[in-house]
C-alpha cells in the first residue's frame, strides 16, 4: 500500500474495509464496496459512505450517511482501490499507476542482505481477506497483476486459495509472483498451483550466485540455493513459468558470467533472466558496505552476462538503471522497468536525449547515481562528458 | 551524504558472515565421471554431458576429497555446479541431476519419430556410391503398390511419437510420385483423428522435376532433400546417368524447385575418392546456389560401394585428414567473415556445449535404430534403418523386423531382434564406450559394427566409427579446451544457425 491520506473525522467501523472509488453517483459497485466521492451537495438517497472535500456536504448528511471528510484528495483516482482503517484511506491500487500488486505479507523466510522491504514477523493474516476483497473489486481487463510480501508462499494453501480467486475474477489478467521459490520444493503444492493458475502465471525468483554458500550468505538462510533450484525443476514438471532475478551487487556481479551459465545448464527452461540494479533502501542501508557497488565497476561483467544469455538464447532484461550507467552495447536490453510511484530522474537527465525510453531511477538510489548520471545524445548513443 | 538507514534494524537479528555458510566445502561426495588424457591436461566429462579439464594433481585432490573452496575456488565450484561432486548435506542433488539426465536422454521416451518410406527402387542415376542396386526406369515391380503403403502409413502412425517425420527415400521417388502423394493424403486423412504433427521429406535427385509435382510439394509443405557432391566435373563423376550431364538436369531442377520452395532445399554432399582434395571447389559450389552450410558425409560401406572401393573409396584415414583440413578450411572462413557451417560438427557441438537431447538415430546410446527410426520398404518388408535395407539387398536379412501385411508397431518394437540391438549399443555398457570422456556425446552403429565387424558390439581399437569420432572430438576439444573465444563464438553461431553473428562481427 502505497500512499496515505489522514483523517479528518471519525468513521464509525462500518466504513472500514476495502472499497472502490467511483465518482459517479449512480453508478453500482456489486457488494456494496463504493466509496463514492461527492462534491455535489445533491447526493443520491441510495448511496451511504461518501468521500468529500466539502465541508457543506459533511454538515448536511453527516448524521444520516457515513462521510469521510478530507481537506486535500488531488490524488484521488477514479477506481482506485482502498483500504479505509484506522482513520485513514490507504491505497491499494491506483488505476493510473503502471504496476499493480496485491502484498501478501510482510513476513518472511529470507532475511536478505540488500532487501528494500525488511520483513516482521507479527502476523498480517488479515492480508488475505483483504486481498480477496480486491481481486473482486479489480478490473476485469486488467493485463497483469503482481503478487509480493514478504514471501508471499508463505500462505501456503492461503495462497493457493488467493490464485485461483484471481483466476475466477480475472481469467486473462497475467500474475506475476515475487517468490524465492523455496516453498516450490513441495511438488504437491507447485501442482495444486499449477491446477489452479492455468497459463498466464510466472514465478520471478531471485538466484545471487551460482556458488551456493555465497547465494545462502545474501539471502541469510542454509540450503536456501538448493532448495530454489529445485523449486525451479518442480516448476518446469508442472509447466509453471519461472524468471531469474538477479539483483546487481557487489557480492554477486563477480559471478554473473558463471551464474549465466549454471542457469543455462541446469534450468535452460527459464522464461526470462532479470538482471536488476540495486535499490538504495531498507537492508541496503545496513550492509551498504557489503552490497555496494557502481553500476560503472560491473559494467565488464555485465556485458559478459548479455553476451552469454544471447548465445544460449535466454531471454534477459536490465531492470532499473538509467541507460548512462548502462554501456551502450547492451543498452537494448535495459527495460522501463521501475514502478512509476518509486522512479526519479536527475536533473542531468533533462538533457538527454534517451530520458523517454529511460528506466530512471528508485528515488531512494538517485544520491548514489548522481555523480555518476551523463545525459546522452542521440546520435552518437553516448553519454556526453 | 545522510541517508537513514531502516530504523528497526537494531532491534533485528544479526546478519551472519559467509563463513557460517561456506564451512562445510570439504565435505562432498563424487557423483561418477570418466576423463581422457589431453595432451598435459585432463578432460573431464559426467553423463549429462558437462566437462571440465585440471591437471592431474587436481584430479588426485578431487578423488581424495581434499578440494576445497579454500584450497581451489574455481575448481570446487565448477565441479559442484556441473554436478562431478555435491555436497554431503545436499539430499536433493541426486535428483536434480536426475532431471538433467533425462533431459539429456529425451529421445528415448518419444518413440520412433523418424520413418522412412522406400517408395521406389527405381533409378535412373548410376552413382558408383550407390548403396542398393538401382533398378531399370521402366521395371514398375519395384515400386510400393497402395496396398503395402496404406499398411505402412497405419504402422507408423502407430508411433507413440507426437512429432514424426515422413521420408520418401527411393530409388528416384519422383519416378513413384503416384504413390508418395497417396501416402502423403492417406496419412493426413488418418492423422485427422489422430493429430500428430507431421513433417513429410521427399528425397530426389530434382532430375525431371513437374511443375506439377512441385505444385503437390508446396501444398503439402513437403520438404526437399537432395543430393549435390560438388561442381560440375565432380558431380558428374560421381552420379553418372548414361550420357547425360547430371549436373546440368540437377541444376535445372533446383532452379524450378526453388519457385516453389524457396531456400528449404538441402543438398546432402557424399565424399567419394574424387573429392578428397576439392573441398574449396564443393563449398563454391554450396555458396553458389545459396546454401550456407554443408554436411561432409563419408561413403557408407554397403552396396556396391564396397565393390568399387578402389575406385571410389579412402581409408578412414584419409577421411578424417580430409575432413579435419575442411573443418578447419572452414573455420577459417567464418573467421574471415563468412557464415559457413558444417552440419556433423554442429551436431556434435550442440551435444557438447548444449544441455539439449539431439536426436540424430545414427549417433545415439543406445541406437536410435528401431527405437527412433523404421524404415518401409516398398514390398513391405520393416527394417530399423536404411542401411539395413541396404544389406537385405545384398541377401543378408538378419536385421529385417517383419512385415507390413502380418505385423502392427507393436510387434515390430517387441521383436526380439530388436531388443537385442537395443540391449547391445548402449555405449555406456560397451567396452571401450564406457570409460570413454567422449560418452556422453557419442553413439552407437550397430549396423556399422555389424558390416565392418562381423557383430552389434564393434571392437573399438580397430573400428572406423571410433577413430572417427574420437579424432573430431579431439580436434573440436582443443578448442574448446582453450577457450579459444572467437571460434566459440563461431561454434555457437552454428549451433543457434545465427547467421547474422559472424557477418556482425566484421
Amino acid at each position: 500500500m502505497k500512499q496515505l491520506l489522514h483523517y479528518s473525522n471519525d468513521f464509525t467501523s462500518k466504513t472500514n474495509g476495502i472499497r472502490k472509488v467511483v465518482f459517479n453517483q449512480n453508478e453500482y459497485i456489486s457488494g456494496d464496496n463504493a466509496l463514492y466521492l461527492v462534491e455535489d451537495i445533491e447526493l443520491n438517497e441510495e448511496i451511504d459512505i461518501v468521500i468529500t472535500t466539502s465541508k457543506d456536504i459533511f454538515n448536511k448528511y453527516k448524521k444520516n450517511k457515513e462521510i469521510l471528510y478530507f481537506d486535500n484528495i488531488e490524488e484521488m483516482e477514479e477506481y482506485a482501490i482502498v483500504k479505509i482503517e484506522n482513520n485513514s484511506i490507504y491505497f491499494s491500487i491506483l488505476p493510473s499507476s503502471n504496476a499493480h500488486t496485491l502484498f501478501f505479507t510482510n513476513r518472511c523466510n529470507h532475511y536478505c542482505l540488500m532487501c528494500s522491504q525488511p520483513p516482521t514477523t507479527d502476523n498480517d493474516d488479515y492480508l488475505i481477506n483483504d486481498n480477496m476483497k480486491i481481486i473482486e473489486l479489480l478490473d476485469k481487463e486488467l493485463s497483469v497483476i503482481g503478487i509480493s510480501g514478504g514471501e508471499p508462499t508463505l500462505l501456503a494453501e492461503n495462497f493457493v486459495k488467493i490464485i485461483k480467486k484471481i483466476r475466477e475474477e480475472l481469467p486473462n489478467t497475467y500474475i506475476r509472483v515475487l517468490t524465492n521459490g523455496r516453498a516450490y520444493t513441495n511438488e504437491k503444492f507447485v501442482k495444486s498451483i499449477a491446477e489452479v493458475a492455468k497459463d498466464y502465471f510466472i514465478s520471478e525468483i531471485p538466484i545471487y550466485s551460482s556458488y551456493y554458500a555465497q547465494h545462502d550468505y545474501v539471502v541469510q538462510s542454509k540450503n536456501a540455493f538448493f532448495e530454489t533450484i529445485e523449486g525451479f525443476y518442480n516448476c518446469a514438471k508442472y509447466g509453471l513459468k519461472t524468471e531469474v532475478r538477479v539483483v546487481l551487487n557487489k557480492q554477486t556481479y563477480n559471478n554473473l558470467p558463471d551464474l549465466m551459465y549454471f542457469i543455462y545448464k541446469n534450468i535452460p527452461f527459464v522464461d526470462h533472466v532479470a538482471l536488476m540494479g540495486l535499490e538504495y533502501i531498507g537492508f541496503t542501508l545496513n550492509n551498504i558496505d557489503e552490497v555496494h557497488i557502481s553500476p560503472l565497476e560491473y559494467e565488464d561483467e555485465l556485458i559478459e552476462a548479455i553476451k552469454i544469455c544471447r548465445e544460449y538464447n535466454l531471454p534477459v532484461s536490465i531492470y532499473n538503471l538509467p541507460l548512462c550507467l548502462v554501456n551502450e552495447n547492451i543498452r537494448e536490453f535495459a527495460r522501463q522497468s521501475i514502478s512509476d510511484w518509486k522512479n526519479d530522474f536527475s536533473e542531468v537527465c533533462y538533457n538527454c536525449d534517451m530520458k523517454s525510453e529511460c528506466a530512471g531511477m528508485f528515488s531512494s538510489t538517485q544520491p548514489y547515481y548522481e555523480p555518476l548520471l551523463k545525459s546522452i545524445t542521440r546520435s552518437s548513443n553516448v553519454a556526453k562528458d | 551524504m545522510e541517508i537513514k538507514k531502516f530504523k528497526e534494524a537494531e532491534t533485528y537479528k544479526q546478519f551472519k558472515e559467509l563463513s557460517f555458510y561456506s564451512s562445510d566445502s570439504n565435505e562432498y561426495n563424487l557423483f561418477p565421471f570418466n576423463f581422457n588424457r589431453l595432451n598435459e591436461e585432463i578432460v573431464l566429462t559426467n553423463d549429462t554431458g558437462e566437462f571440465v579439464t585440471c591437471s592431474d594433481y587436481e584430479l588426485h585432490n578431487l578423488v581424495k576429497k581434499e578440494l576445497s573452496i579454500e584450497n581451489n575456488k574455481n575448481l570446487f565450484l565448477e565441479l559442484l555446479n556441473k554436478q562431478f561432486i555435491y555436497m554431503t548435506r545436499d539430499r536433493e542433488a541426486i535428483n536434480r541431476k536426475a532431471v538433467k539426465y533425462r533431459t539429456k536422454k529425451q529421445f528415448l521416451y518419444t518413440g520412433a519419430v523418424l520413418l522412412v518410406f522406400v517408395v521406389t527402387t527405381r533409378c535412373q542415376h548410376k552413382c558408383h556410391y550407390c548403396q542398393i542396386t538401382p533398378q531399370s526406369t521402366k521395371a514398375i515391380e519395384f515400386d510400393m503398390t497402395e496396398e503395402i503403403a496404406e499398411k505402412s502409413v497405419i504402422i507408423a502412425m502407430q508411433s507413440p511419437a507426437k512429432s514424426i517425420t515422413i521420408e520418401f527415400q527411393g530409388g528416384e521417388t519422383l519416378l513413384a510420385f503416384n504413390i508418395v502423394k497417396f501416402i502423403v493424403q492417406y496419412a493426413k486423412q488418418l492423422n485427422e483423428s489422430i493429430g500428430k504433427n507431421i513433417e513429410f521429406v521427399l528425397a530426389t535427385s530434382l532430375v525431371d522435376i513437374t511443375r506439377e509435382q512441385l505444385e503437390f510439394i508446396k501444398e503439402h509443405n513437403i520438404l526437399l532433400s537432395t543430393s549435390l557432391d560438388g561442381p560440375e566435373d565432380l558431380h558428374n563423376t560421381n552420379r553418372p546417368i548414361h550420357s547425360e550431364n547430371t549436373y546440368k538436369k540437377f541444376i535445372e531442377g533446383f532452379n524450378l524447385s526453388k519457385e516453389y520452395a524457396g531456400d528449404t532445399i538441402s543438398p546432402l554432399l557424399t565424399i567419394s575418392k574424387n573429392s578428397l582434395s576439392r573441398i574449396e571447389d564443393i563449398i563454391k559450389e554450396y555458396q553458389k546456389i545459396g546454401k550456407n552450410s554443408i554436411s561432409l558425409r563419408a561413403l557408407s560401406p554397403y552396396g556396391f560401394a564396397v565393390k568399387t572401393m578402389s575406385k571410389i573409396g579412402y581409408s578412414e584415414q584419409e577421411y578424417i585428414k580430409f575432413y579435419l583440413n575442411a573443418l578447419e578450411y572452414i573455420i577459417d572462413m567464418n573467421l574471415d567473415g563468412t557464415y559457413f557451417r558444417e552440419e556433423y560438427a554442429t551436431l556434435l557441438l550442440r551435444r557438447i556445449l548444449t544441455p539439449y537431447s539431439t536426436g540424430y538415430v545414427d549417433l545415439q546410446s543406445p541406437s536410435g535404430a528401431g527405437v527412433n527410426a523404421l524404415v518401409f520398404y516398398y514390398n513391405g518388408e520393416i527394417y530399423p534403418a536404411d542401411e539395413a535395407r541396404m544389406l537385405a539387398e545384398m541377401g543378408d536379412k538378419n536385421f529385417l523386423l517383419g512385415n507390413v501385411s502380418d505385423n502392427t508397431y507393436k510387434d515390430i518394437i517387441n521383436n526380439p531382434k530388436l531388443q537385442l540391438i537395443i540391449q547391445d549399443s548402449c555405449a555406456e555398457s560397451l567396452t571401450n564406450c564406457s570409460e570413454c570422456a567422449y560418452l556422453p556425446y557419442c553413439g552407437c552403429d550397430p549396423l556399422f559394427n555389424y558390416v565392418t565387424q562381423k557383430d552389434h558390439y564393434g571392437h573399438r581399437p580397430t573400428s572406423d566409427f571410433c577413430y572417427k569420432q574420437m579424432s573430431i572430438y579431439n580436434y573440436l576439444f582443443s578448442y574448446i579446451r582453450n577457450k579459444d573465444k572467437k571460434v566459440l563464438d563461431i561454434f555457437w553461431a552454428w549451433i543457434n544457425h545465427d547467421i547474422d553473428f559472424v557477418q556482425g562481427e566484421c
